[in-house]
């Protein structure tokens, strides 16, 4: 049995050397190949400085390189940090200074935003870049290691001493204070995820498995790790194919994508816009969804559409990866929520109420708590939030035992399915992507003309949720939306900045004197 | 530039290249990460309703949504 990540690769690379692991936009990578071209990657990044447990940021647009980034950091027995490529310069500095990277993998379609972020300050040391293009001998204050100097190296694995308990990766959230948190996950963390999914979605080696989501959203762990458990085929989709409805219908169908994993948003997309009663779908058996409700009315029109594939409502937080699931036998008779459903494998999850009892009787409401093998280590180099969040189990009195405190209210039904109610805080989800609404006001209130802001997340008529601020300026010029999002721009990655901006003399109180947001979302 | 590119251009600005200083005519949007898979359903709705024409699913491609000037020959095909 695998106990760290890597492992995974190297049991499948032998049983399947020939076999595809990645197509993408007509390029192949072979099991073999993708071992192989990881190996002489880990032995580079172990030549260059890097140790046990250090921190390696991947700064590469979806493409072959980054999955062989992701498996040669785990064999340098480092730590793999996706970074979002689309994220401004200045909150990447902050992850990279955050976190200690001194490593980067990148590639040289990446120079310009890599000069914006040494511009910024961040201490990196060594640039490696994996793919075959030329690029500068220097870069953003960092020596540039091309990908020849790569290819130099010994193709067989290093030595692996990593343990289950070591870091795998760390995946940085919005945080409320104006600041992402790295959510550190070890081996173990994300074998429990995997080894559960692989099992219920029975992952087998015809599988065409799709990659939609960045490798920044803990949806890839899935992707990646379950289909080269299973020796499965990855079809990462292609950033511009995402965008078009029509195209990605088209991809899905010629591609013969078998298990699909995505956030909601890219199926009602689909239905309003990908015709997609003019593809055929046949090999589809696998539609897993998570990151956000799924409307069930839309829901119901896709498993009408294609009704031969298993559906899955996923849930749970990057701090512990999935941690319930449900399957969705029927369409939805009405538009009633579906349920988050019932604890995975090797996890449980409780709910307590504000009395902090257990709750057990259908209709209840609690805050969900998940324990386990998959909650993760914490936030790093952040004791005080993370023990914020990463409590002793209060229903263990006996030994030490940890619980993560999701903030999601959920309440029971009669067939012992947990149904999710919404947040305690005011976190939102965006396309999937969790979002700390403080995260947004914060870079609103650091451009000097904003006296008051308050974000607040709307829906649309597609039940598609937008986000909307209100701000009150600080002098009578009033400032134009074009400057205040692009002051955001520079704090924010692009889904956190407001859709829609509006000025307001003032903002409403409640009777306690805070932000009445309730008011503002009935406006 | 004409009246209708305009309107597509301050839409784009506002709603999208807010951290572009200008937008050239001919820059690929979808390359440079200006428009995302929201946005371009946005974008459709905007034309849509701005121009009173009817967008068909399979004339949201890549080819009529890469530039401003793609957009704006699109939607002057249209309304014609």
């Amino acid at each position: 049995m695998a106990y760290i990540l890597p492992q995974l690769l190297i049991a499948t690379a032998e049983r399947f050397p020939e076999k595809a692991a990645l197509v993408f936009q007509n390029q192949r990578l072979s099991y073999l190949e993708l071992d192989e071209a990881s190996n002489r990657l880990a032995h580079a990044l172990k030549k260059n400085g890097v140790r046990r447990g250090d921190r390696v940021g991947i700064f590469i647009n979806k493409s072959l390189p980054a999955y062989v980034s992701v498996f040669g950091i785990l064999k340098a027995e480092a730590v793999y940090v996706p970074l979002d490529p689309g994220a401004p310069a200045k909150r990447l500095r902050y992850i990279i200074n955050n976190c200690g990277i001194h490593c980067l993998l990148s590639t040289a379609n990446k120079i310009e935003p890599l000069e914006q972020i040494g511009a910024e300050g961040a201490p990196l040391q060594r640039i490696i870049f994996v793919d075959n293009q030329p690029g500068p001998e220097r870069l953003a204050g960092a020596a540039v290691v091309p990908w020849l100097e790569v290819l130099q190296e010994n193709s067989c694995c290093p030595e692996l001493t990593s343990i289950e308990t070591d870091l795998a990766y760390i995946l940085y959230t919005s945080g409320s204070t104006g600041e992402p948190k790295g959510v550190m996950i070890s081996h173990r963390n994300a074998l429990t995820f995997i080894d559960w999914a692989f099992d219920t979605i029975r992952i087998q080696p015809a599988d065409r498995v799709s990659n939609h989501a960045p490798l920044h959203f803990d949806l890839s762990i899935f992707d990646i790790f379950a289909a080269v458990k299973g020796g499965a085929t990855i079809f990462p989709v292609p950033a511009e194919t995402a965008k078009f409805p029509v195209k990605l219908s088209d991809f899905i169908s010629q591609a013969k994508i078998s298990v699909w994993y995505s956030v909601p948003s890219a199926w009602v997309h689909l239905l309003s816009r990908g015709q997609l009663e003019k593809f055929d779908f046949s090999a589809l058996r696998a539609i897993i969804f998570a990151g956000e409700v799924f409307p069930s009315k839309h829901l119901r029109e896709l498993m009408q559409m294609i009704p031969r594939a298993a559906y899955y409502n996923w849930y749970g937080p990057t701090e512990t990866n999935v941690i319930t699931s449900y399957e969705v036998k029927q369409p939805p008779p009405t538009d009633d929520p579906i349920p988050i459903g019932k604890p995975c494998s090797n996890m449980e999850v409780f709910a307590l109420d504000e009395q902090e009892k257990l709750i057990s009787e259908p209709g209840a409401v609690g805050e969900l708590y998940g324990r386990g093998p998959g909650v993760a280590q914490g936030y790093w180099n952040d004791p005080a939030k993370t023990d914020a969040r990463f409590v002793r189990n209060p229903l263990q009195p006996h030994f030490w035992d940890r619980a993560y405190k999701t903030g999601d209210l959920v309440k029971l039904d009669a067939a012992g399915n947990y149904l999710y109610l919404g947040r305690r805080d005011h976190q939102v989800k965006v396309q999937g992507y969790r979002i700390e609404l403080g995260e947004i006001e914060t870079a609103l209130l650091s451009h000097p003309e904003v006296e008051e802001a308050a974000v607040v997340a709307m829906e649309n008529e597609q039940q598609i949720t937008y986000l909307k601020a209100f701000v009150v300026g600080r002098s009578n010029r009033r400032l134009n939306e074009v400057e205040l999002k692009r002051h955001c721009a520079q704090h924010v990655p692009k889904y956190m900045i407001p859709e829609a901006i509006e000025w307001r003399d003032a903002l409403p109180k409640t009777s306690t004197g805070k932000t009445d947001k309730k008011h503002l979302l009935n406006l | 530039m004409n009246h209708i590119q305009e309107q597509i251009q301050n839409y784009i600005v506002t709603q999208f290249a807010f951290d572009h200083t200008a937008l050239d005519p001919a820059e690929d949007l979808l390359n440079q990460g200006i428009v995302d898979s929201i946005g371009i359903l946005q974008l459709v709705t905007y034309i849509e309703e701005t121009f009173h024409i009817q967008i068909n699913d399979d004339e949201i491609t890549p080819e009529n949504f890469r530039s401003l000037n793609t957009l704006t020959n699109l939607v002057m095909q249209k309304v014609q």
